[in-house]
C-alpha cells in the first residue's frame, strides 16, 4: 500500500468518496496497466486504501506499512517546478555543490 | 624529478644510464604502461642531448597523461600545473583539451581566458573546439571576472553577455523577457544551447512533453548536468527518486531537486535520504528526526509513528519523546500497534482500549467510527491474533467487542452481519434486536435478509418466512444463496399452511418454490404437488407418477422417504397419500443400486428431520428394503448400504441383509465386526469367541495394511469395554438429500433455549481445555492434531452440533471417534460417560479448530 494514498490520487484528506472515485479514474487514465504497470498497481492500491470512509478509517488508524525514502521524498515533494537561479546554475556547475 | 622518486629502485623499476635508442625505448614503454613521470624523466633526459621532435612530442604526451592522471584523483590545481608545464616546455597550446573543465572547476586559471579573449578575441578562433570550450567557461565565469570582458566588443561575447542575462531572468522568474533575450541569441552560435536549454526549462510545468523533446535534441555540453536533472524533473513522481539514485553526481542531483522547487533544507534531506544507508529503518528514523520541521504537525506523526513500528520494542521507548506534540490517543496507538507487532497481544490489547478512551473523550460523538474501528481491530484484526470471522467459532471476548465496537459504530454493516450469525447459532436472546437493526440499516441487503429468513425457518415461522423470502427474491432473485434460502422460506410456509390446512397459502408457497425453477427444488415440488392433491381429493399430478415410474433423480426409495418424511412433517395421514396414489404405484421391493442412491443422503436427512420422524419414515420401507438383493454389490458397496440402515435404526433391514452378506462374503472382516456390532448393541454383551473373533480381524487387517479396519476395531473395542451400553456405528452422509427436498436444513428438534444452553456448556468446555490445554481435568498435554483433522473437524463441527441437538447423542459419539485425533477420543472416553460426550467433544473439536492455527505456528 502506498505510504500516502491521498498523494498518489493527488487529493485532499477531507475529499469524498465521489471526489476519491473521479480522482481515481483520471488517474488510472493517466497510467493504465498497459503502459505505466507499476503506476497503475500503486494508484489501485492506494484507491483501495481511501476508497470509503471505513477503509480510510482503517488505513489512518491500523496501517503499519513503513514509509521508505522514496515515500518520503513524494510526501515533501513540492507542487511545482521553480527556476533556477543563474548564480546556483554556476555554482554547481564549477563543481562546487 | 625528487631524490625519493629516482631511488624507487624495483618499485619504480627505473634503470638509469644507456644508449639513446634503450633511454627511448623505455621512455616509451613507461608512457604505454601509463608511468608518466617515469616518462617525463626519461624524455627529458633525451631532450637534454638532442632536442628531437618525436621526443618532444614523447614528453607532451607524457605531461598530458600524468595531468590527466592528476585530475581523475580530484587534484584539478595540480593538473593545471602539469599542463601548464607541457605548454611550457613542449611548446603546445595551454587552453585545449580538458584544461577548460579543470579551469571551470577549479577557478584556477579563468583570469587565463579572460586575459586570451581581451588579447586575442574569441570570435578569431579558429579551432571550433577550443572556441567552444572558451566560450562555456566565459559563460560560467563569476559576475566579477566577467565585468572585466565589460570593454571587449568581441561579437561572442556579446552573445555570451545576451545568454547570461536571458539565464539571469530566467533564473529571477522573469519569463518573458527572459524569452525575448534568449530568442535573440543566434542559431549558430556557441552558446545556441543555451536558448533551448532555457526554452525546455520555461516549459517544464507548462508543456513538459514539448520540454522533454527539447532536452532529448539538445547536444552535449558543460550544461549536461542541467539537462540530466531537467530531464528527471519532468518524470512522474515515483520515478523521480529512482532517477535520483542513479544519477551521475551530486550536482545533478542538487540541480535536478531545485529544478523541482525543494527548499535547500529540503534539498540537504533528500540527498540525506538518497545515501543507500538510509533504506534501513534505524538510519531513516534518524535522517527524518533531523529534518522532521520540513513536514506539517499530522504528517510528521504519521511517518514517525510507522517509522517507530520499525525499532520493535525500542521503539515504545521513544514515543513520549518523538510523540510529545501528538495527542494522548495517538501516543497510545503508537504503542499499541508496536505491541502488537512484537505479539505482545494483551499489552496491544490494553493500549488499543486506552487509545479508544482517550480518542472518545478528546472528539466525542466525532469520533464514533474510530473508536468503534478500534474495537472491531482488537476482536478481529489484531496482527498475529488469529483471523476467525466464523460467527460460531468467536469467543466471548471477541463477541465483547465487537458488541461494544457497535455501541460506537453501529451501522458498520460487517459487524451487524457477524453478531447476527453468532447470534442465530449461539444466543438467541440476542437476535431480535439485531434483526430489527439489520431491517432499519440495510432493508434490502441480501445476507441480512438471508440471515433473518435463516432465523424463521429455524423458528418455524411459515408466514414471516413468506414475507422475507418475498422481498429477498426481489433485491437478488439471482444469487443461488438467496434462491436455496427463499426455498427454505417458502417450504416452511407451505408446512406451515398444510398444518393449519390453509390450502390456498400452501399453494401459494408451492407456486413459488415451482416459479424458481430450481431443478434441486424439483423433488420437493414434485412432493408438494402429490400432497396438495392428497389434501383436496385430487388424483395425483401425472409428473408425479410418472416421476415415480421412471425411477429418477437419486432413486425412487430417497424420493418415497422424503414424501413420507414431508407428509409427516405436515401432520397429513400417509393412508391418504398412499391411497391418492394407488398401491401398485409403491413397487413391493427395491433394486440395490436404489438403495446405493440413497447412502450418501442419510445422515443429512437424519440431521434435517431427526431420529423420530427418520424412524417413521423408514419404518413403512423397512421390510421392502430388508427384502433386497445386495449380492451384485461390492463388499465396500455392501457395506456402506448396512451402515447407513444402522445409522437410521433401521436394525431389521441390518440383520437381514448381515447374514446375507455373510453369506455371500464369508468371514469378510467388516461383516464380522459389523455383525457383532449389531450383535453387542441388541444383547448388550458379547462373548469371549465373540472378542476373538475381533482382535483377529484387527490382527488380520493390519498385516494386510488395512489400518482402518483396525483402528475402527481397536476404537469400538475401547468403547465396549468402557462402556457396555455401546450400540450403532454409521456412516457420515452428504448433502445427497439436498437435490431432493430443497431447503429445510435448520429443522431442529430441540427448542431455542437447549441450543443456547448447549452452546453455552460448550464455552466453558472451550475455556477450561484453553486454561488447562488437556483433556478432562488430566494432566496430558494432547499433541497437536495433523492439519486434514483440523480440516475435517471444520466441517463435521456444525453438523454433529445439529445431530446433537436432535438427541442422537450416540450418532454424534460415533461420528466424533472418526474425526477426532484417536488418542484425545480415548482420553476423552476414559474420563466420561456417554452421556457427556457429545458435548465435551463439541467442545474439544471448537478447541481444537481455535487452537488450529497456532499449532500451524508451532508445526513450522
Amino acid at each position: 500500500m502506498p505510504f500516502d494514498p491521498y498523494r498518489v490520487l493527488t487529493v485532499p484528506r477531507t475529499a469524498t468518496d465521489a471526489q476519491i472515485r473521479e480522482a481515481y479514474l483520471a488517474r488510472v487514465r493517466e497510467c493504465p496497466p498497459d503502459r505505466d504497470p507499476e503506476a497503475f498497481e500503486e494508484v489501485r492500491h492506494a484507491y483501495e486504501a481511501v476508497m470509503s470512509l471505513e477503509r480510510r478509517i482503517e488505513t489512518e488508524l491500523f496501517d503499519t506499512t513503513p514509509p521508505a525514502p522514496a515515500d518520503l521524498f513524494v510526501v515533501l515533494s513540492p507542487p511545482a517546478p521553480r527556476p533556477l537561479s543563474f548564480d546556483r546554475l554556476r555554482i554547481l556547475l564549477r563543481g562546487n555543490p | 624529478m625528487s631524490k625519493h622518486r629516482h631511488g624507487g629502485g624495483a618499485k619504480s623499476g627505473r634503470q638509469a644510464g644507456g644508449s639513446p635508442e634503450e633511454r627511448e625505448r623505455r621512455a616509451r614503454a613507461f608512457l604505454e604502461n601509463g608511468r608518466f613521470r617515469d616518462a617525463i624523466e626519461e624524455f627529458k633526459a633525451l631532450l637534454s642531448r638532442d632536442p628531437r621532435e618525436e621526443w618532444k612530442e614523447g614528453l607532451a604526451r607524457s605531461y598530458a597523461g600524468h595531468a590527466e592522471a592528476l585530475a581523475e584523483k580530484g587534484m584539478v590545481e595540480e593538473a593545471l600545473v602539469v599542463w601548464q608545464n607541457r605548454s611550457r616546455i613542449c611548446g603546445k597550446p595551454l587552453m585545449e583539451g580538458p584544461w577548460f573543465e579543470w579551469v571551470r572547476a577549479s577557478k584556477s586559471g579563468e583570469g587565463d581566458i579572460v586575459d586570451w579573449v581581451l588579447r586575442t578575441g574569441l570570435f578569431s578562433e579558429k579551432d571550433p573546439e577550443t572556441a567552444k570550450n572558451i566560450a562555456w567557461s566565459l559563460f560560467l565565469l563569476p559576475d566579477a571576472l566577467f565585468a572585466r570582458l565589460g570593454q571587449c566588443r568581441d561579437p561572442l561575447v556579446e552573445v555570451c553577455r545576451q545568454a547570461r542575462e536571458a539565464f539571469r531572468h530566467y533564473g529571477l522568474g522573469e519569463r518573458e523577457s527572459a524569452e525575448e533575450l534568449s530568442g535573440r541569441i543566434p542559431s549558430r552560435s556557441p552558446f545556441a544551447p543555451v536558448r533551448f536549454l532555457l526554452r525546455a526549462l520555461l516549459l517544464l510545468d507548462k508543456a513538459p512533453d514539448e520540454s522533454a523533446g527539447i532536452l532529448a535534441r539538445l547536444p552535449s555540453t558543460p550544461l549536461d548536468p542541467v539537462v540530466e536533472a531537467a530531464k528527471i524533473a519532468l518524470l512522474p513522481l515515483r520515478q523521480r527518486f529512482r532517477a535520483l539514485e542513479a544519477a551521475r553526481d551530486v550536482s545533478v542531483r542538487r540541480l535536478a531537486l531545485e529544478l523541482m522547487g525543494f527548499s535547500e533544507k529540503g534539498v540537504d534531506f533528500v540527498l540525506e535520504i538518497l545515501r543507500p544507508e538510509a533504506r534501513l529503518p534505524w538510519e531513516l528514523f534518524q535522517a527524518f528526526m533531523r529534518h522532521r520541521d520540513l513536514f506539517s504537525r499530522e504528517v510528521r506523526a504519521a511517518i514517525l509513528g510507522r517509522l517507530l513500528l520499525q525499532r520493535g520494542r525500542a521503539g515504545a521507548e521513544e514515543i513520549p519523546r518523538v510523540l510529545s506534540d501528538r495527542p494522548e490517543w495517538e501516543r497510545k496507538k503508537a504503542l499499541a500497534q508496536i505491541l502488537e507487532l512484537s505479539n505482545d497481544l494483551s499489552g496491544a490489547e490494553s493500549a488499543w482500549k486506552e487509545a479508544a478512551t482517550f480518542l472518545h473523550k478528546a472528539e466525542g460523538v466525532l469520533a464514533g467510527k474510530e473508536v468503534g474501528a478500534i474495537y472491531r481491530h482488537i476482536a478481529l484484526g489484531m496482527v498475529g491474533r488469529k483471523k476467525e470471522h466464523t460467527a460460531s467459532l468467536l469467543t466471548p471476548a471477541q463477541i465483547s467487542y465487537l458488541k461494544k465496537s457497535r455501541e460506537f459504530d453501529p451501522m458498520h454493516r460487517e459487524t451487524l452481519v457477524l453478531l447476527t450469525k453468532w447470534a442465530l447459532e449461539k444466543s438467541l436472546k440476542d437476535i431480535d434486536p439485531l434483526l430489527r437493526e439489520g431491517m432499519k440499516y440495510y432493508p434490502d441487503d441480501p445476507e441480512l435478509l438471508r440471515l433473518r429468513l435463516r432465523h424463521y425457518i429455524q423458528a418455524q415461522k411459515g408466514g414471516e418466512c413468506d414475507r422475507i423470502a418475498r422481498r429477498l427474491m426481489a433485491v437478488d432473485p439471482q444469487t443461488p444463496e438467496s434462491r436455496f434460502m427463499a426455498g427454505g422460506g417458502w417450504n416452511v410456509f407451505f408446512r406451515e399452511s398444510v398444518i393449519k390446512r390453509s390450502l390456498p397459502k400452501a399453494k401459494e408457497a408451492h407456486l413459488r418454490i415451482k416459479a424458481m425453477g430450481e431443478s434441486s427444488q424439483s423433488g420437493l415440488v414434485r412432493v408438494q404437488a402429490l400432497l396438495l392433491a392428497v389434501l383436496e381429493g385430487a388424483p395425483p399430478p401425472e409428473d408425479v407418477l410418472r416421476f415415480l415410474s421412471e425411477k429418477k433423480q437419486g432413486g425412487s426409495l430417497l424420493f418415497r422417504v422424503i414424501l413420507d418424511l414431508e407428509t409427516l412433517s405436515c401432520r397429513i395421514d400417509r393412508k391418504r397419500v398412499v391411497k391418492t396414489l394407488g398401491k401398485g404405484v409403491f413397487p413391493p421391493f427395491y433394486t440395490a443400486s436404489e438403495l446405493l442412491d440413497f447412502v450418501p443422503a442419510a445422515a443429512t436427512l437424519l440431521a434435517a428431520y431427526g431420529q423420530e420422524t427418520m424412524a417413521e419414515a423408514m419404518g413403512v420401507h423397512s421390510s421392502a428394503i430388508a427384502k433386497v438383493d445386495l449380492s451384485g454389490l461390492s463388499p465396500e458397496e455392501n457395506r456402506k448400504v448396512i451402515e447407513a440402515l444402522l445409522l437410521l435404526g433401521d436394525i431389521k433391514s441390518v440383520k437381514s441383509h448381515l447374514k446375507r452378506a455373510l453369506k455371500t462374503h464369508k468371514n469378510h472382516p467388516e461383516f464380522v465386526f459389523l455383525n457383532l456390532k449389531v450383535k453387542a448393541a441388541l444383547d448388550g454383551v458379547l462373548s469371549q469367541d465373540d472378542l476373538d473373533r475381533l482382535y483377529d480381524i484387527v490382527d488380520v487387517a493390519e498385516a494386510k495394511g488395512n489400518h482402518d479396519l483396525s483402528k475402527r476395531v481397536d476404537g469400538w473395542l475401547d468403547r465396549y469395554f468402557e462402556n457396555e451400553d455401546d450400540d450403532d456405528e454409521f456412516l457420515e452422509g452428504d448433502d445427497g438429500a439436498e437435490e431432493i427436498f430443497g431447503g429445510d436444513p435448520f429443522a431442529s428438534s430441540r427448542g431455542e433455549s437447549e441450543a443456547a444452553d448447549l452452546d453455552r456448556l460448550i464455552d466453558r468446555i472451550v475455556d477450561s481445555l484453553r486454561r488447562t490445554n488437556n483433556v478432562g481435568g488430566g494432566d496430558s498435554i494432547l499433541p497437536p492434531p495433523p492439519p486434514e483433522v483440523i480440516e475435517s473437524i471444520r466441517e463435521q463441527y456444525p453438523i454433529l452440533r445439529t445431530l446433537l441437538l436432535n438427541g442422537e447423542d450416540d450418532v454424534v459419539i460415533e461420528l466424533m471417534k472418526r474425526v477426532l485425533p484417536p488418542e484425545m477420543f480415548k482420553e476423552m472416553a476414559r474420563d466420561l460417560g456417554r452421556e457427556a460426550m457429545g458435548a465435551m467433544g463439541l467442545g474439544l473439536m471448537k478447541w481444537i479448530l481455535e487452537e488450529g492455527d497456532l499449532w500451524k505456528k508451532k508445526r513450522r
